[in-house]
Formats: structure tokens, sequence, C-alpha cells
């Protein structure tokens, strides 16, 4: 005869654990969009503070602004730590007001001031002294590295990603919690195997460990699925972005490091559920014990 | 006549022991079927168990109390001291608290107030680990089987070897062999839910005499079997006992224990004393 099939000590549910495994995909969805947002902010960061880092604008304000900024451009085409020099025109200058004025025409007393681009080697540049020179050879301008917005931007996204981080956080926290709800309520509907393996000498670890079994199955699943869900997620809205016109902000796109990011994040998912179920387990056993 | 065939060492259920029993009957005509089935060698996993015994009592109960939440005490101040290797049947009136005093031996409950000690340790005093550890030691059969629903025969059978994390292959022989000794041999995939009383006791019983414990506590054990196989797990018992076993049963059936020597313990009015069987 052959050996019997081994069978699972801890059986598996008649339908309780439907409900754990979809508030637990949930959770892995919310917690996956976190984490693209976080690691989409983190790289859009980046690039950007890198724009401006490496860029510069000079602002000609004087009566004269278009022969004062030919002026300025020859200036600062002679210094090391520009690299290069744009002069952008009147019209140029107007788009950049769209913004705030749309699609108005500004009156023709209002004098638009002139714009010269730079990209420079930001290691060296100096805003003051250049802003000095170009005052020294009579032209009224003010040089703008873009350290401040930067400051702005970086502090700005620093607290996005804190609140993304926590955000994060609490939704690992539901997960331990539920992980917890859950297998009290699975010792519950299992007291009596429970019971069994106390009588047979199984180890408070013994029985932590069937949970463990259980949950990190159970969790990791959840967490692939959801996770899979918050990709179709972000995939829809990436195709309907790429349908649209506006080509500045924030762009949603994933890559595949972030593919791997969430991978990482079901092994996280799939852990604390475990670890948590075991824990409780044990813990629950032992204030089983205690009261009597 | 009664024949002494102790002498046999044929294996149960084998084909030699079944030729052999046919031919004592044929020749003797006076055999009965249950002497001859005492006859057969009992499982190779019924031997002394490997721990060394002390003077000091198995198990020792030092003015116990008990009682289930506010209700009345079920014993009062109760002493009881098994030496190892003691035989010990446990009678009393239904109710009077045979399975607790059993419950308070396995340590499924803790007493209200008093000691309970086994192998010489205080149990009060022991972490969750040497509990564990201790209760490896002893087998139990309660009487509601305590057999897990979705596992089959074989795998309720070698339970205390698999949750004290331990291979059972090396055992699996030895394990099929004492299920079919106690009548499962053909029933080891079988779910306990399929299996009647009688065959769920057995399937208990084997269970606890499986990790070779050095105290067997068992809880009617023969309610639900027919006097033949009652006389045959008397016989195991027996058997454990002669090899180590501390066994302490109780029991209500008569036919139990009027062929045993055993010491025997009444319970009544909260009290325990040494006695004879109701």
């Amino acid at each position: 005869m052959s050996s019997p099939r081994p069978t699972p000590i801890l059986p598996k549910g008649h339908g309780e654990e439907r409900p754990l495994f979809v508030i637990m995909a949930i959770m892995a969805f919310l917690a996956s969009l976190s984490l693209v947002l976080v690691l989409m902010g983190l790289r859009q960061s980046a690039s950007w503070q890198n724009d401006l880092k490496s860029a510069a604008t000079v602002q000609i304000i004087g009566e004269d602004t278009i022969s004062d900024a030919d002026k300025a451009a020859d200036i600062l085409r002679t210094l090391s730590s520009v690299r290069s020099v744009d002069i952008l025109s009147e019209a140029e200058g107007r788009t950049l007001l769209n913004p705030w004025i749309g699609e108005l025409d500004l009156p023709n007393d209002i004098t638009v001031p002139a714009l010269i681009r730079l990209e420079i080697d930001d290691t060296t540049f100096d805003p003051v002294e250049i802003e000095r020179r170009l005052i020294t050879a009579g032209i009224e301008a003010t040089v703008d590295n873009h350290r401040q917005w930067s400051k702005n931007l970086s502090s700005t996204w620093n607290r996005v990603r804190l609140a993304l981080f926590s955000l994060l956080a609490i939704i690992l926290c539901a997960t331990v919690a539920i992980s917890t709800f859950a297998t009290r309520s699975v010792l519950q509907v299992r007291r009596n195997i429970i019971l069994v393996l106390g009588q047979v000498g199984a180890t408070d670890s013994f029985i932590g460990g069937l949970f463990v079994k259980r949950f990190l199955g159970l969790g990791f699943k959840a967490a692939i699925t959801g996770i899979i869900f918050a990709l179709i997620f972000v995939g829809i809205f990436m195709l309907w972005q790429n349908m649209g016109t506006d080509e500045t902000g924030l762009k949603i796109k994933v890559e595949f490091s972030d593919i791997l990011w969430l991978i990482a994040l079901a092994f996280v998912m799939g852990a604390i559920s475990a670890l948590t179920a075991g824990a409780a387990a044990r813990r629950s056993i032992q204030n089983n014990h205690k009261s009597g | 006549m009664v024949l002494q065939l102790e002498h046999l060492t044929v294996r149960p259920l084998s084909p030699i022991a079944s030729a052999v029993v046919e031919y004592l009957v044929a020749q003797v005509g006076q055999v009965s079927i249950i002497e001859a089935r005492f006859v057969y060698k009992l499982p190779i996993m019924i031997t002394a168990p490997e721990q060394a015994y002390t003077d000091q009592p198995v198990i020792a109960l030092e003015k116990v109390s008990m009682r289930y939440g506010r209700g009345s005490e079920i014993f009062s101040d109760i002493n009881l001291s098994l030496p190892a290797k003691s035989f010990t049947f446990l009678t009393g009136a239904s109710g009077a608290g045979k399975s607790t005093l059993l419950k308070l031996i396995y340590l499924a409950l803790q007493p209200t107030r008093g000691l309970v000690r086994l192998f010489g340790k205080d149990v009060q005093s022991l972490g969750r680990n040497d509990l564990q550890q201790l209760k490896r030691r002893i087998g139990v059969v309660s009487q509601d089987f305590g057999l897990i629903p979705h596992m089959n025969v074989f795998e309720n059978a070698v339970l205390p070897l698999t949750a004290a994390g331990k291979s059972v292959s090396h055992i699996e022989a030895d394990a099929k062999e004492l299920l079919a000794w106690v009548g499962l041999g053909e029933k080891l995939n079988a779910r306990p839910t399929t299996l009647s009383g009688g065959e769920a006791q057995r399937l208990a019983i084997a269970r606890a005499v499986m990790n070779r414990p050095d105290i067997l506590i068992a809880d009617e054990p023969t309610g639900n079997v027919d006097p033949v196989m009652g006389q045959k797990l008397l016989r195991l018992f027996q058997e454990m006992n002669r090899t180590g076993t501390t066994i302490i049963i109780a029991t209500h059936d008569p036919a139990l224990t009027e062929n045993v020597i055993a010491d025997t313990y009444k319970i009544s009015s909260g009290q325990i004393e040494r006695g004879s069987m109701l």
C-alpha cells in the first residue's frame, strides 16, 4: 500500500479566508500605489533638481532690454562657469507668462523683461558676482540660479515623500492588525485542533509555525493580486495620460526597477502577514494557558 | 482448559499467527478466540520507555482542589501519589470528577489550589516549553478521542511525532503495524468522521501509545468497543505497564478491572480514597 498523502495540520478554511484575502489584496493595492508614487516622485524630483542645478536665468529689466540682453550675453559667454547662453525672444518670454495671464495680450507700454537662459557649471557659478559684473557694465539685471526654487521644490517633495512613506507604513500596520485578527479568528475556528496539538506536546513555536506557513502563502498571493491590480490601474492611467497633449507636470511612468520593488513589497507583505500570524498565535495560546 | 501460549512470538494478524491459532483451535478445541488473540506479540513499539526512574512518585497531587469558574469544588484538598510503573484504575460515579482529575494530571487543567507534580517536577513552576516537553511523555485517551477530523487515520496516529517535529518515515512501518493491531490496518486513509465510535477510540489509543509514553492516561478507554477488543486493549495496557509505562485508567467497566492486578482509587464527594471497584 502506498503511503497516505500528507495533509496540512491546519486545514484551509471553508470561505473564512476569502474576506481576508480580499482585504489583504486591497492593502497591497494601496501600498503598491504609494510605493509607485514614491519611486516615481523620487525619479522626477531628482530629474527636476538636476535640470535646475545646471540652469540659471538672467533677467534684463532696463529700458532697452534687447540691446542690454546682447551686451549681457557677450559678457556671460566669457565666463568659465557658463557653458551656453541662449537669449529668449520676446515671444518666448511672453509664453512664459501664459500660466499667469493666459492668452491675454499685454499692453504695449508694459515692458516684458528680456530673459537669458544659461547652462552652467553649478560648482563654480556665482550669481552674486555675475550680477555685480553686469550692473558694473551698466546692465540692470538679476541673476537667478533657481537655488531658492530648487530648495522649495526639495522641501515640498520631502514632505510629500514623508506623507507617502507614512501612508505605506500605515498600510503595513493595518496588514499587521488584519493578520492578527484573522489569526485569532482561525484560532477560534480551529480551537479543537489547537487543543489536540497542545495535548500531544506541540510547542507554541510549532503551532505558531503552522500559522506562519498558512499566512505566508495567503499574504504573498494576496499581495501579488493587489500589485497586479495596481499595475493595471497605473497602466490605464498611463494610457489615458498618453492620449492627452499636456507635456508638463508629473508624468506617471513605471520602470522595470519599480516592478522589482513591487515584488519585494509582495515578499514584505507576505512576511509581515506570516510573522504577525505566528506571533499572534503564540501570544494567544499563551494567554489562553494563563487564563486557564 | 487454558493454554499457556506466551512463548509464541508471531506478529499480530500475520499469516503465521492465523495458522497457529487455527491449528490450536483445531487440535485443542477449547482455546477461545480471546485467549488465542492474547498470544500475539504486541507491536514492536510497545517497549520500555528510555527514561530512568527514581523512587519518587511519578504522579503526585498534594492538597489539590478544583472548581470550574465559580461553581462548587469538585475536589477539596485531595492527595494522590502514584509510583512509576504502577497500574491504577480510577473509579467513581458519573460526574464525580474522574475526567477532571485526569485532566489535571495530563496538564489540560490547572488546579484551583494545591500542587501537581509529574516526574518530581512542580508543573506550575514550569515554563510553556517545559510543560509541552512533559506532555510528550504522557499519552492521553480522552473521552471525546480528540481526533483531528480532516486528517486521516495514519496522520492522526502519528500526530505526537509530527507535533514534536520528528520525521515519521522511520516509524511508518511500526505505526502501520500498531494500527493494524488495533484493527485499523485497512483504514489508514479514512477520515475519523467515517469511523465508528469503537474505531475512533482505538485510533485514539493507538495515538496515545505511539510516542512510547512514560505515563498513559485513558478516560473510559473501552466505553465504545466490544468486549473482545476491550480485553485486547487491556492486554495492550498491561504489556505497556510491564515494560515500564505508568498506567492510569478511569472506568465504569468492572470487566476491565476484574482480572487485573492494579490499584484502584474511588472518587466520591470531592475526596479520593483507595478502594475497590463499584
